[in-house]
């Protein structure tokens, strides 16, 4: 048990996957309205879900989970970022979220950002989107 | 022997990994070039925040303020210093201010 605690405090918590800045207008016609959207979705580590069931059950019941964590982890392989979830589309209404807070779709400096917060066999799977909304400056009216 | 083997090990582990790289259109008419950075060095593996990567894009904005940045190049890097003591995560955007 001591050792998954000390696990679970020495796993690093903020990983920072990917990072793409798109182009910026900072020219002075326009007012930048900043925002910032978030996604996320819970991930599972598999192998270390088997660690902490092979410490807390100390008998074949540990063999036995270590086996079936192996084979999952099988159909697990290839390249990714963070943990596997169980629902790869959280990510896919952020463009309807993107219109919603600018609907004139003119946006500048999107920043991309795939990140994960680690808490060993569990983890917060995120991406955050954080850009300008451009509105055109409006003249004051003079009396 | 061993232990002499063993710490040359230590400092022939390949130190520098190149995490992600993107770059958006390049300009016909290139501007002024600029460039910025953000790093941050992470000890015993801990690292509890990415805010560090929020001042990449203010520092172009900064160095372009009348203008717009196209064609940035944003590269992520991640430097073993001391394997498990030292990490450091730094990202670096090049990109053309154009007024």
């Amino acid at each position: 048990m001591i050792k998954i605690i000390t696990l679970f405090f020495l796993s690093s918590c903020a990983y920072l996957h990917r990072i793409d800045i798109g182009e910026i207008e900072a020219r002075s016609t326009y007012v930048k309205v900043p925002f910032e959207i978030n996604a996320s979705t819970t991930g599972i580590d598999i192998q270390n879900v088997g660690t902490i069931v092979k410490e807390v059950y100390k008998s074949s019941a540990s063999q036995i989970s270590k086996h079936w964590s192996d084979a999952i982890a099988l159909f697990q392989m290839g390249p990714r970022t963070g943990f596997p979830v169980y629902r790869e589309t959280f990510a896919d209404n952020i463009l309807s979220k993107i219109y919603q807070i600018c609907p004139s779709g003119n946006v500048t400096g999107l920043v991309g950002v795939r990140e994960m917060n680690n808490y060993f066999a569990i983890s917060g799977e995120i991406v955050k989107v954080q850009g300008f909304c451009l509105k055109k400056k409006t003249k004051r009216k003079n009396k | 022997m061993k232990y002499v083997l063993s710490i040359c090990l230590l400092f022939q582990i390949g130190c520098s990994y190149l995490t992600s790289v993107s770059q958006t259109s390049i300009p016909a008419k290139k501007g002024k070039q600029i460039s910025a950075k953000a790093s941050k060095n992470i000890f015993f593996m801990l690292s509890f925040s990415n805010k560090f990567a929020d001042q990449v894009r203010e520092s172009l904005v900064e160095q372009c303020p009348n203008g717009s940045v196209k064609g940035i190049l944003t590269k992520q890097e991640h430097t073993i210093f001391v394997p498990i003591l030292l990490h450091q995560i730094s990202i670096k955007a090049t990109g053309y201010c154009h007024e």
